[in-house]
């Protein structure tokens, strides 16, 4: 037989093959080898319940190539945000932090001790806050990590959240930019 | 002896394709099911060359757009979403005009003319090629950035350029995730055994099939089933394409390129998904709009993928169901432990031929069923579309009375520019059984509550109905043509219980050896 022709039959064999295998994989649902597509970032970044945020958002912070494609993505989404403030101490708590579009601070909750209520202020908000609430982003070189506010009502939103709670430490370090979406 | 043998193809790459259908938008998927399994056929048949090109004509649209400040990649194709044929349109509905070049949305096509270059994109192609720049993008996240500031202001050259660093970057990837040397070695081989026992796909038997799994050639190591037989009927209809191809003189159109040895990859995509009378996948069937449950398509996935070779084979594919079915649980058990192992080698499967044949009437009637369905949501929205449904599934007396109603209809033209539908609906008044079946399809859209049944979709959604009604069509004759082989075979209602018996010994003492016998 020609060498032409053997060819011709193994690369159609081939490439039935391939794509039998390529489309008989069943992937396991919440494992870490699922890739993460820009796709998911954007909807991540935009709070589609569709996507496992948790899952995620940790192999986002497990990769710095998914790291800084996702801050792009969220400097590019951001509503409003409040960069890293360079002149304080990282060792000093900051209270609140403040931009023209929106405040952030908390207050002691006085009979439970280590619990916070964390009010956010947003006056002039849109329309996607009232009706989906708003994502509070928190990034540092390092971690990013984020948080669901309830819809706003009269220009504001709270949650109670746990003192100890890293995302909430975050949103209060100065070394943390903020990124609301 | 238990290995398995080597996959070509990588996880990262299989899972990669996954998550394309997977990954969401606001209402559903981002990517329709039919998209990724295109992408996947030019990426299997290396045949990417055109859609690159093409793909860097869509980005140079979309850089030189003046609507985007910044990041318009991902604005247009992400933030956007601007993949529908409507929405592309929209995006473009102004038309933008530069020093030399031009882009213009035309009635069919978005037309670009760059320098003395005319190039036209149509907005159905636009989510696949979406789709391949997902893809490029997660191969590596940085091209993004490079497409936008390569193709700002760029001419047509520089366009080329792009498209050829594109075809490179792809190549680059698939080096590393598919490397064919194995699907090569199993070619050699079944090409080689077919050849020594003088088989031809006319003439393959069971007894052949079942011979080559019993004793395959020594490389590469052929233990499952299921690799068998579907290794040995694409490689069987792969040699007869070919045959066919060279005797009709088809070669004459390969050329140039058959001269030199080289292989047309868009040939090769053509003959396989484009041309072939099997759809190898229907998959998407039981996505959204949910069809099928996976339990319904599942028995006939098999049946699907080889077409007209499993009415040839129909004890092979029962062996498929059964006993492939019960290698894969040995496999699980071995993963998990020699004495899971053990257990599972002394029970026998846990189905019988028998038990195959019942699903595969089961999905039968589903796909007339939801066919049924389907016409339903037509006749609901004043379509009649619905006809060519009805007329499949009603008594073949009414069958012949309607086919001459219709063709007075076409025949008739002053009649046929009234509206039709009410002509239609004229015809069933006179026709009860007609009726009872519209009656008997409403009641089971009712009571149908999978994903896309709940409510009569809109208008614009219907494609994926007609689509989807088309499909499950193909998948009934199908199984119905199959089931009238095992019906034959199986015509005193006993030959299959005895082969089922004889097949049980072979099965279970190819798998002791296999596996290891435990001491009896």
């Amino acid at each position: 037989m020609p060498d032409h022709q053997y060819h011709m039959q193994e690369q159609l064999f081939t490439a039935k093959t391939l794509y039998r295998e390529l489309h008989q994989f069943a992937p396991e649902k919440n494992s870490t080898g699922k890739p993460v597509l820009l796709n998911d970032l954007v909807q991540l970044a935009e709070g589609n319940p569709q996507i496992d945020g948790q899952q995620v958002m940790q192999q986002i912070n497990q990769s710095l190539p998914l790291r800084r494609q996702y801050m792009q993505l969220l400097q590019k989404l951001a509503f409003a945000n409040s960069p890293v403030q360079a002149a304080a101490s990282s060792v000093a708590e900051i209270s609140s932090r403040k931009s023209a579009e929106f405040e952030l601070l908390f207050k002691r909750d006085k009979q439970f001790s280590g619990q916070v209520y964390v009010i956010l202020k947003i006056p002039h908000s849109i329309e996607k806050h009232h009706n989906q609430g708003v994502h509070v982003n928190c990034c540092s070189d390092k971690i990013i990590s984020s948080i669901h506010f309830p819809p706003i009502v009269d220009g504001k939103t709270q949650l109670l959240m746990e003192e100890s709670d890293q995302k909430f430490i975050n949103m209060f370090d100065a070394e943390f930019a903020i990124y609301l979406s | 002896m238990s290995k398995i043998i080597n996959f070509g193809i990588s996880e990262t790459l299989k899972a990669l394709f996954a998550q394309l259908k997977e990954t969401p938008s606001q209402h559903g998927y981002k990517y329709h099911a039919k998209d990724v399994e295109q992408l996947s056929q030019y990426i299997v048949c290396r045949n990417y060359g055109s859609v690159c090109y093409e793909l860097s004509f869509l980005c140079w649209a979309v850089v030189n757009h003046p609507g985007y400040s910044s990041s318009p990649l991902l604005s247009f194709f992400w933030l956007e979403d601007n993949l529908q044929p409507k929405r592309f349109r929209q995006a473009f509905n102004q038309p933008i005009q530069t020093a030399s070049d031009n882009i213009i949305m035309g009635k069919e096509h978005l037309q670009l003319q760059i320098g003395d270059i005319d190039f036209a994109i149509s907005p159905t192609r636009v989510s696949l090629l979406a789709l391949l720049l997902e893809l490029i993008t997660n191969i590596e996240p940085a091209q993004l950035a490079n497409i936008e500031k390569r193709l700002l202001g760029a001419n047509n050259q520089a366009i080329k350029q792009m498209s050829s660093e594109l075809q490179k970057l792809i190549y680059a990837y698939l080096k590393e995730h598919i490397p064919e040397a194995s699907t090569q070695e199993r070619f050699r081989a079944i090409s080689g055994w077919l050849k020594q026992h003088n088989l031809t796909a006319a003439r393959l038997t069971d007894q052949d099939v079942l011979n080559f799994w019993l004793s395959p050639p020594a490389q590469p190591s052929y233990i499952k089933y299921s690799t068998v037989l579907d290794d040995l009927l694409d490689a069987i209809t792969a040699i007869e394409v070919v045959e066919n191809t060279l005797n009709a003189d088809y070669a004459l159109s390969l050329g140039n390129d058959s001269e030199q040895g080289e292989i047309s990859t868009e040939w090769v995509q053509q003959t396989l998904f484009e041309q072939a009378e099997n759809n190898i996948d229907l998959g998407w069937l039981c996505r959204s709009p949910k069809f099928l449950t996976l339990a319904q398509f599942q028995p006939m996935k098999s049946l699907l993928s080889h077409g007209k070779l499993a009415r040839q084979l129909p004890l092979s594919f029962l062996r498929l169901s059964i006993f492939g079915g019960w290698q894969s649980v040995l496999i699980q058990a071995k993963r998990k432990s020699s004495q899971e192992l053990a257990d599972k080698l002394q029970q026998n499967p846990n189905r019988q031929y028998l038990d195959y044949i019942a699903e595969l009437n089961d999905s039968e009637s589903q796909c007339k069923q939801v066919q049924q369905i389907i016409a339903h949501i037509f006749y609901s929205l004043n379509i009649p579309l619905f006809i060519g449904i009805m007329l499949k599934q009603i008594p073949t007396d009414l069958q012949q009375t309607l086919k001459i109603w219709m063709r007075e209809q076409i025949a008739n033209t002053a009649e046929s520019e009234r509206n039709p539908f009410v002509h239609i609906q004229q015809w069933l008044s006179q026709h009860p059984k007609a009726q009872f079946w519209l009656t008997e399809a409403e009641f089971l859209f009712k009571n149908n509550n999978k994903d896309g049944f709940k409510n009569i979709p809109s208008v614009p959604e219907l494609d994926i109905y007609q689509d989807g009604s088309e499909a499950l069509n193909h998948c009934q004759e199908l199984v119905a043509r199959y089931l009238l082989v095992i019906t034959k075979l199986n015509h005193e209602n006993t030959q299959l219980a005895e082969i089922y018996r004889s097949d049980l010994c072979i099965f279970s003492n190819r798998f002791k050896q296999i596996y290891g016998a435990p001491d009896a």
